[in-house]
């Protein structure tokens, strides 16, 4: 194409030399080495073609070298696809690999340490007559209270052993009234006395008052399986259902039962407790408990006083249905009291040192001065069907004294003595029994998580057989009310009727209660 | 009147029809499946055992070995169905049942997680739950299946 169009040129170029007839001669000779280089294009097109050809043929085996090569893509994507699954599931198995450490890490540390806790406060108000008898415990004022301030601080040390310590803080023993001046015409005996534990700092003369810290429980919790577990330290008691629920966030009541304040149970223990839990359906649940422990005694939680343990058994079946739970159990403790004194005897020679010639110049006599046996059974239900929560607990008592106690003034006046006589404790039964029924209305649809509930309550409780004065029959009605699983709201009424005519009247109260967990 | 091999065929076509109901019904994505890892000795367990190891009430396998409870995370779709299937409670009512048991015994509920699975894989004794959806072979062993409601 080339060679013709550089012909059609050189025609164009030399057209006016070939009509030109003086010039033939040359215009051939031009002519001829026209066509010469036409030729020699021509060749030379030609071989361009060739090679143009050439590099056509060979782009398009590139081409088609590329398009193999594109199919090898194909095959080199699928593979490094198929890699990088094998790479994700790798990464998978890492990550998988640090969840488990996570976990296995929350058992060593990350859940090593944990801690909770629940507080209230209440607004209370007792009524009874200024000249009332129940001043010499009550008042009649009304106030804020706050009774609970417990923390629990527990450590996870494996799957197995976990350690934990609940503690309550307290504002006792500041306030506490340990002695009333009692008149008997113009003669006044003792004073009253309260405990006021205001200190002042030595260096900044700032006054602050000293709080105080009881320890309700520090235990060494092994679990291995549900069958056999083991509690070494101080525990609750695993009586009842009040007794193990006690926190005034799970409780439904303001008022705590007499039963408990009383402690006609042992509520806590220092010592060992086997528990465990079999299953003889999917939803029925066998539990079981023993407990060894230091039992009952003026100094139990640090040590015993005498050679006998406090032993208990507890029995329990439990059933969970889907919209129903039963519970009935039963526990039984036997234990000793044991009280004593030391007196310290010296015996001295004739120059009022410590007689040399004794074997033992210093001798330690040992008054033991109060004892007794003590057999408790006590039995619980809890029933919840659709809302409906019904819970009942009984206590029977027996204290038999080998050296019995002596009662307070105010004890043995009501008893019928005189001032300055002593009156001992006797040998005694008591019982007490209690009934608790709520109903959570179903209102948790359109109203999740709030949850409200009356409540009535009733408990009879006669002490001891021997002491008329404590008998008492408690009546209480409230609402509890939830407004978020942390903090419960309670608002109650109530009257307690003492049955001693000296009380003169009920002790009646209203409160209102704000429980939080947290 | 039909031939009894006939009838016999019919009977066998509505069975399969019906299994393939059921099966249907059983894939649905939504589905609960209750899953453990591969290696806790049980192949099965009830709703009632499911509930007891979720609440702590039970904490060791029927055959031996810790159970280790775990959760998907809390206020999502799958630990929402769970508590209205499995536990029969709402997530305000959960809540309170935990915060009670914290001061009661000390226990606290099960660990959450944000993908089950994954942990499942792993920790030894571990149960959890996940929507059929969620599921991958040969990952966990299905110890139950709730179907999707």
């Amino acid at each position: 194409m080339k060679a013709l169009i550089a012909l059609a040129v050189v025609v164009i170029l030399h057209g006016p030399f070939i009509a030109n007839a003086q010039n033939k001669n040359s215009v051939r000779r031009q002519l001829a080495d026209v066509r010469a280089q036409v030729e020699e294009q021509s060749t030379a097109s030609a071989i361009r073609m060739t090679d143009f050809e050439k590099k056509l043929e060979a782009q398009e085996q590139r081409i088609a070298d590329l398009e193999a090569q594109g199919k090898s893509k194909e095959e080199e994507v699928k593979q490094l696809q198929a890699e990088l699954e094998e790479v994700k599931s790798e990464q998978e198995m890492m990550a998988l690999e640090d969840l488990e450490e996570g976990i296995e890490s929350q058992g060593r540390s990350g859940k090593l340490f944990s801690y909770w806790g629940f507080f209230d406060l209440t607004f209370h108000k007792y009524f009874f007559p200024d000249d009332s008898i129940y001043h010499i415990f009550l008042d009649n004022n009304p106030t804020f209270l706050m009774t609970s301030i417990n923390l629990y601080f527990m450590s996870q040390m494996t799957d197995n052993l976990g350690a934990l310590v609940e503690t309550q803080l307290t504002y006792l023993p500041h306030g506490l009234e340990t002695d009333w001046g009692t008149r008997i015409g113009t003669t006044t005996i003792g004073e009253y006395t309260r405990i006021d534990s205001q200190v002042q700092h030595p260096y900044t003369s700032e006054y602050y008052r000293q709080h105080g810290l009881h320890i309700v429980r520090v235990q060494l919790k092994y679990t291995p399986t549900d069958w056999f577990n083991v509690i070494a330290g101080r525990f609750l008691t695993p009586y009842g259902i009040w007794n193990t629920d006690h926190g005034s966030p799970v409780v439904m009541t303001i008022r705590v039962p007499y039963m408990q304040i009383r402690k006609m149970m042992p509520l806590v223990q220092t010592g060992l407790q086997a528990y465990g839990r079999f299953f003889p359906l999917d939803n029925l649940y066998f539990n079981y408990a023993i407990t060894v422990s230091n039992g009952r005694g003026p100094l139990d939680e640090l040590y015993d006083l005498d050679a006998n343990k406090g032993v208990g058994l507890l029995l329990r079946l439990e059933y969970e249905g889907d919209d129903s739970r039963i519970s009935a159990g039963g526990y039984g403790y036997y234990g000793k009291y044991t009280d004593r004194s030391k007196t310290i005897e010296l015996h001295l020679n004739d120059l009022g040192q410590l007689d040399g010639t004794m074997d033992r110049p210093i001798t330690v006599d040992l008054q033991t001065t109060i004892e007794n046996d003590e057999v408790v059974a006590s039995a619980d239900l809890l029933l919840e069907l659709f809302g409906l929560r019904l819970q009942g607990e009984f206590i029977w008592r027996r204290v038999d004294y080998a050296v019995p106690a002596v009662l307070n003034q105010t004890e043995h006046l009501f008893a019928g003595g005189t001032p300055g006589e002593m009156f001992y404790h006797a040998n005694h039964t008591g019982y007490a029994v209690y009934g608790l029924l709520a109903y959570e209305l179903p209102l948790h649809r359109w109203l999740d998580p709030v949850r409200i509930s009356p409540y009535v309550f009733y408990e009879r409780n006669r002490h001891a057989d021997v002491k008329p004065s404590e008998n008492m029959t408690l009546y209480i009605a409230g609402l509890n009310i939830k407004p978020s699983p942390y903090v419960t709201i309670k608002l109650e009424g109530g009257f307690a009727d003492l049955e001693h005519r000296f009380y003169g009247s009920r002790l009646k109260d209203l409160a209102v209660q704000m429980a939080v967990s947290f | 009147m039909m031939a009894p091999g006939r009838t016999v065929l019919s009977l066998s076509a509505a069975l399969l029809i019906a299994m393939g109901t059921t099966d249907a019904l059983a894939q649905h994505p939504q589905d609960i499946l209750v899953i453990a890892n591969k290696k806790v000795s049980v192949d099965s367990a009830t709703p009632e055992q499911i509930k007891s190891i979720f609440l702590k009430k039970r904490t060791t396998w029927k055959s031996g070995g810790k159970a280790v409870p775990l959760n998907a995370k809390a206020g999502t779709p799958l630990r929402e169905k769970f508590q209205e299937l499995v536990l029969g409670m709402t997530d305000g009512e959960e809540r309170i049942y935990w915060e009670k048991q914290k001061i009661r015994s000390a226990t606290d509920g099960p660990t959450e997680f944000a993908n089950p699975l994954k942990a499942i894989f792993r920790v030894k004794g571990s149960v959890s739950y996940i929507f059929r959806s969620q599921y991958k072979e040969g990952v966990a062993k299905i110890l139950l299946v709730i179907p999707h409601r």
